[in-house]
């Protein structure tokens, strides 16, 4: 979860104007934590958020989701997890000290002399000579690389997502250095792609004295429709929504319409205006309030006493 | 004050606003208007609705009474034409004795009315204005769509004169007004009881301002309309802030007679214009009629969407050509229809693409379960329907099983969804087969849905292409965005598809769902000489 003062130490920089976090960011950002740190085996959460209006909503949720997700983070592609990939798969490494990228093939599995080794044809490298070839990388060498399943970031964008690391790192101090390189994104957002580009643009946010960095860098921001490294995902509501993500974010009336495309594990964050609140999302609201399972005490530990005016929520754990 | 003119600081008003706003009714004492308003509801009570001459009668009256209370415009302004209505309306109740003495007091307290030479009103507004301080800021919005289709007290050049007494002031004729404005106040002249709705509900509880003024002569009720709101949960209620306005709410009165005869009206309004059906009935379409600024209208299916253009009617790419569903259309957008009967296209070029039989073929075929589930539904309700694929582990709403039956969604998009849907079917007795044969069905069903989805992807692309090349063409040089748009204008589409499409403003919206034949939908009524339209 985000720590108490969180709102305190945000800052937002619009253009050239410097401010503290308003009170109805702060409430999305909380949001935005709570719906990913609530994940219950079994079971979902479906949040609707209603808003006088929802430009930057998914935006600030959207943090939330991601800090709180970097400070749930656990492991990254493990050598059991790495082992369960299919042979033929592609995957992307790198060396972490020569920070050599390569992209290949998993052969196989072997053993040898009682050493487990994965067996990985280079099909890209930087230099011409390693491609083709084979490597063999044993269990005792596997952490010396960062295997991932998603395609790695370019140099520039890299250093943008280090820049976002060490931001989360102020609100997340035992952050695990695997997180931000490890496969998977915290959460999804659908939602109107150009709109939504269109109002984080100009943004940055700064933790404490740091430095101040783009809304969208801080989210390490990525299309769910291309397979390319990123801790948030967004996309249209009629593009591709497939993967597995703690939370989905469905921004509008239209992205709720894609809430039966979504991956039954995942929490829903639905953020509407209030003019878009529709007697048929009402409707589906009261059948899931008549479907909901009674809530744990601790699902409401950290609950803020009062939210920004304005702000109308409600939730419902259902099984999923 | 925050500066608005980037996403965050806009975002940062609105909250702000919603957090402030305070709403003010101001009641004017104005005698002979009371007296007006009296008389009006007590010869309302007495006509018959039922009968034509007397509906005929009440909307008369109900024209003149709201010429009058609506406007901002002096009394004797030649374009209110109260005078003239007053002529008109004793005309009109002549057959009606028992009619003429209320009519005669009526017509005094016009007489009164307009002699009084001043609209006490519009004297509020100059003071108001005469009060703000001097900076420049945002501007003040005046409320001016009052009722549906052209409001009375609010002729043409009304919002002209209105821009005379200050530069200030900016009329909101439609939620699109919203979309982009944060006003210093907003005017609201009248009770609103005949303002759409929605658009009402977006004013109020948008946050565009933080400061409503709500002008009343006595006699005139303003009422908060009450809007949807998420049910309580068991989680964050009792952690939300209600606002004032909220706590404003009152349910409306049914049996006052003013509120009687805005009922009436604002339905008596669309009635006169398309006369449709407002309950279900089997071989009829919900959908939603469309007055536009030429005089013509048209009904388009509730479930549909329909292509608008932007404001500016600057077309320079093809995300400017934007599909909205037709629920949310509202006064003010520009449509883009198809001249003609109904808007085909996807049909015809899917047609180009596959050929015609070939075309039909996989339509058959991919949609053939839908009678298995139409047949299914007359026995069982949506959310039952909806039910039972929940039970089977599968989440689905009500609202999608009526989306599936109807014309306008092919069906699940996911395929587990589908074959849920096509084994509880079977589960029914409404598709005879089982084991092998089953899934075969559904395998095939699904794969012809597929196939299809991918058809009318490709359609819908050609589609675009020809339209955005025919738009483009007409209005993509409109470098600074100062193509005029007349009411309607007339593009052609070249190819294989030839189709003339019509690019047409809408005027009102009716924000009932109406029942109608599908022959109706997409065909334009011409409402020109229409009384309701004045």
């Amino acid at each position: 979860m985000l720590p108490a003062d969180f709102s305190l130490r945000v800052s937002i920089h619009d253009g050239c104007e410097k401010s503290k976090m308003p009170e109805w960011a702060a409430s999305l950002m909380w949001l935005g934590s709570w719906c990913r740190t609530n994940q219950i085996p079994g079971k979902r959460l479906v949040i609707f958020a209603i808003l006088p209006t929802r430009d930057l909503g998914s935006a600030f949720a959207g943090m939330g989701c991601l800090v709180a997700g970097a400070s749930a983070f656990e492991d990254s592609l493990s050598w059991s997890v790495f082992k369960k990939l299919p042979i033929g798969g592609g995957v992307f490494w790198s060396h972490k000290n020569t920070m050599a990228r390569y992209a290949g093939n998993i052969l196989g599995f072997k053993e040898s002399e009682g050493a487990e080794f994965i067996v990985v044809k280079v099909t890209k490298a930087s230099r011409k000579a390693e491609l083709g070839s084979i490597r063999e990388i044993s269990q005792s060498y596997f952490d010396d690389y960062r295997f991932t399943e998603e395609k790695p970031l370019s140099q520039p964008k890299s250093e943008l997502s280090l820049a976002a690391e060490q931001s989360i790192r102020s609100l997340v101090p035992n952050l695990n250095p695997k997180w931000i390189w490890a496969d998977g994104a915290e959460g999804l957002i659908i939602t109107s792609v150009a709109s939504f580009e269109e109002v984080v643009a100009g943004i940055s946010i700064s933790i404490d004295e740091g430095a101040s960095i783009n809304l969208s860098d801080f989210l390490c921001l990525g299309r769910n429709k291309e397979n390319v490294h990123s801790k948030m995902r967004f996309e249209h509501p009629k593009g591709i929504l497939e993967g597995n993500f703690p939370l989905v974010i469905l921004d509008g009336p239209t992205a709720f319409m894609a809430h039966e495309h979504i991956a039954r594990e995942s929490n829903l964050m639905v953020i509407l205006d209030r003019s878009e609140y529709r007697e048929d999302i009402n409707n589906l609201a009261i059948s899931l309030r008549s479907v909901s399972l009674r809530v744990d005490d601790n699902i409401k530990i950290g609950v803020p006493d009062k939210f920004a005016p304005g702000i109308e929520l409600a939730a419902y754990l259902i099984d999923s | 004050m925050i500066k608005a003119d980037t996403a965050f600081s806009k975002t940062c008003r609105i909250f702000e606003n919603v957090r402030r706003l305070s709403l003010k009714k101001h009641e004017i004492e104005f005698l002979p208007m009371a007296r007006l308003i009296q008389d009006s509801s007590r010869l309302f009570r007495l006509l018959d609705r039922a009968d034509p001459i007397q509906a005929e009668i009440s909307r008369r009256l109900w024209v003149l009474k709201s010429s009058i209370v609506f406007t901002l415009l002096d009394f004797d302004d030649p374009a209110l034409r109260v005078q003239n209505q007053v002529s008109e309306l004793v005309e009109a109740s002549e057959s009606l004795p028992e009619a003429i003495s209320l009519i005669n007091s009526l017509k005094i307290c016009v007489s009164d009315i307009v002699g009084a030479g001043r609209n006490p009103k519009r004297d509020w507004l100059v003071r108001m204005l005469g009060d703000l301080p001097l900076d420049e800021g945002d501007g003040i919005g005046v409320l001016t769509a009052l009722s549906s289709g052209r409001p009375p007290g609010w002729p043409v050049e009304s919002v002209g004169k209105l821009k005379e007494l200050s530069h200030l002031l900016s009329p909101i004729g439609s939620r699109r007004d919203l979309k982009s404005s944060l006003f210093r106040a907003v005017l609201l002249p009248c009770s609103c009881s005949n303002v759409p709705q929605s658009l009402l509900s977006s004013l109020l509880y948008s946050g565009v301002t933080d400061r409503i003024e709500v002008l009343l002569y006595s006699g005139e009720r303003f009422q908060v309309p009450k809007r949807l709101t998420p049910p309580k949960d068991d989680i964050f209620s009792g952690h939300l802030l209600e606002s004032e306005l909220e706590s404003e709410i009152v349910p409306v009165q049914a049996n006052g007679v003013s509120s009687t005869v805005d009922s009436w009206v604002n339905e008596a309004f669309w009635q006169g214009l398309h006369g449709a059906a407002r309950s279900d009935s089997h071989e009829l379409c919900p959908a939603r009629y469309l007055l536009f600024c030429d005089g013509t209208g048209t009904f388009l299916p509730e479930d549909g969407r329909v292509m608008t253009l932007p404001s500016d009617v600057r077309v320079t790419n093809e995300g400017d050509l934007c599909m909205v569903r037709v629920e949310d259309v509202c006064e003010g957008d520009i449509v883009v229809l198809r001249s003609g009967d109904s808007g085909l296209l996807l049909d015809e070029a899917s047609e180009r693409i596959l050929g015609r039989e070939s075309s039909d073929t996989l339509f058959s075929k991919a949609t053939e379960w839908k009678d298995a589930l139409d047949a299914l539904l007359v026995t069982h309700t949506n959310e039952e329907v909806a039910q039972a694929i929940r039970e089977r582990g599968i989440s689905v709403s009500a609202a999608s099983i009526h989306q599936w039956a109807g014309p306008d969604v092919l069906g699940p998009g996911s395929e587990n969804v589908f074959r849920e849907l096509i084994n509880l079917l079977a589960a029914k007795g409404k598709i005879r087969k089982t084991g092998a044969d089953l899934k075969d069905y559904a395998d095939f069903c699904w794969q012809s849905l597929q196939t299809l989805r991918g058809l009318h992807q490709k359609a819908g692309n050609l589609i675009r292409q020809d339209l955005f090349k025919a738009l483009f063409h007409r209005y993509g040089d409109n470098e600074k965005g100062h193509h005029s748009l007349s009411d309607k204008e007339r593009i052609h589409i070249d190819g294989d598809a030839n189709a003339e499409l019509l690019v047409i403003r809408v005027a009102s919206v009716d924000g009932k769902t109406a029942y109608v034949l599908p022959s109706r939908l997409g065909k334009l009524d011409d409402l020109k000489g229409n009384k309701w339209l004045g």
